[in-house]
């Protein structure tokens, strides 16, 4: 009983925090384009583990965008998901809960030099996943993107808070979640409408207590990736590696993540 | 570690193919490029805002809607915009600066006409 509880209350904190750390600097500060399409997906693997077992979790997030004036955007988010544990080879696999998010353009400044834009935006889940997988309550979230592009250079900030079961519906092992990104990336132009681009990235997220369960979690990953662009197509990789965590629960530990993706825009 | 190694290999297998790929893309584009030069009105801008080539689609994709142009090409690294006209029409640039703040970039006024 205990083992199982364990295993529930690590899995929502994996797919959570996995939720939270975007990886490859998603929520930029700049609204896209009006009537500009984006589609992208990833593949995520990672997983947690401690001395008695180990847990894998495979996702596969398809994201659909579209500006519909420049200054408001919106997102859809689905997602396929399979949860394993190694040692007893059980396995659960289904549909995540839809996401999804509006965003604004707050602030938006282009010069020879640069560019600056700040945009908040608001979103949630939408609990009608398969139940195995999903959070079955509603989770809105807000969050603020900075984004600062010297030419060659950028600079991301995302920055969220999510407000678990807003509508008390469920006593659930779940609580309020922080969430910062920051990713630092270089542009190396390679031919015409292609680059090459190395990417840091922080990913730092704070669950806090609540009152029914597990106690406060707080980590850091540090990921190195590359995203290759070519015109409207790009591809990313990016390596999410736990270099702090702070876990009052003690569950399990967090293991290495690995992100592929692909994104295209028209 | 195996996995990621293999992993890896294939990101870089890929992104290699690709650029194999649209290095003769690109050859093609320009050669059209070149030939629409010599037969059409051509108009250079600077604009500012774009960060990276899928920029510059969807500032291409906004200026295409105007009915007096032909055809548009972006150039994220030089900030310029090529437009094409359609022949004997003339490019209000007003029209022009309004589509290129809906793609939520900004038009520098002073342009050069080829």
């Amino acid at each position: 009983m205990k083992c199982k509880f364990f295993v529930l209350i690590s899995s929502l904190l994996l797919i959570q925090s996995a939720l939270l750390a975007q990886g490859i600097s998603t929520d930029a500060g700049l609204t896209p384009a009006q009537d500009r399409w984006i589609v992208r997906s990833q593949y995520r693997i990672m997983g947690m583990e401690n001395s008695s077992m180990e847990m894998s979790t495979r996702m596969i997030p398809v994201v659909l965008g579209y500006g519909i004036t420049p200054a408001f955007s919106i997102m859809a988010r689905g997602m396929y998901m399979r949860k394993s544990i190694t040692n007893n080879n059980k396995s659960q696999s289904g549909i995540n809960d839809p996401f999804l998010l509006s965003k604004f353009r707050l602030y938006r400044k282009n010069t020879a030099k640069y560019t600056l834009g700040i945009a908040p935006y608001i979103a949630s889940n939408v609990p009608v996943g398969d139940i195995e997988i999903s959070s079955r309550t509603w989770n809105p979230e807000v969050g603020l993107n900075i984004s600062f592009r010297p030419r060659f250079l950028a600079v991301d900030i995302s920055s969220s808070y999510v407000f678990y079961d807003a509508g008390s519906k469920l006593t659930t092992e779940n609580s309020n979640k922080y969430n910062l990104n920051m990713a630092f990336s270089g542009k190396i132009p390679l031919i015409t409408k292609q680059i090459l681009s190395p990417v840091l990235e922080f990913n730092y997220f704070d669950k806090g207590k609540n009152n029914n369960s597990a106690g406060a979690v707080k980590s850091l990953f540090i990921s190195p990736g590359l995203i290759f662009m070519h015109s409207s197509l790009s591809l990313e990789a990016l390596y999410q590696i736990p270099v702090y965590e702070s876990d009052e629960t003690h569950l399990m530990d967090q293991k290495s993540r690995i992100i592929l993706g692909i994104k295209y825009m028209f | 570690m195996k996995r990621i190694n293999m992993i890896l290999s294939l990101v870089v297998v890929l992104i290699f193919s690709v650029q194999l790929h649209a290095q003769k893309q690109d050859q093609n584009e320009l050669e059209t490029q070149s030939q629409q030069t010599m037969q059409n009105d051509t108009l250079v801008f600077t604009v500012y805002g774009m960060d990276c080539p899928g920029c510059a689609g969807g500032l291409e994709k906004q200026v295409n809607k105007l009915e007096s142009v032909k055809s548009s090409s972006a150039n994220w690294r030089e900030q310029k915009l090529k437009v094409v006209l359609v022949s004997d029409s003339v490019l209000d640039i007003e029209k022009l600066d309004k589509r290129v703040k809906k793609a939520n970039f900004t038009l520098k006024k002073d342009s050069e006409n080829k």
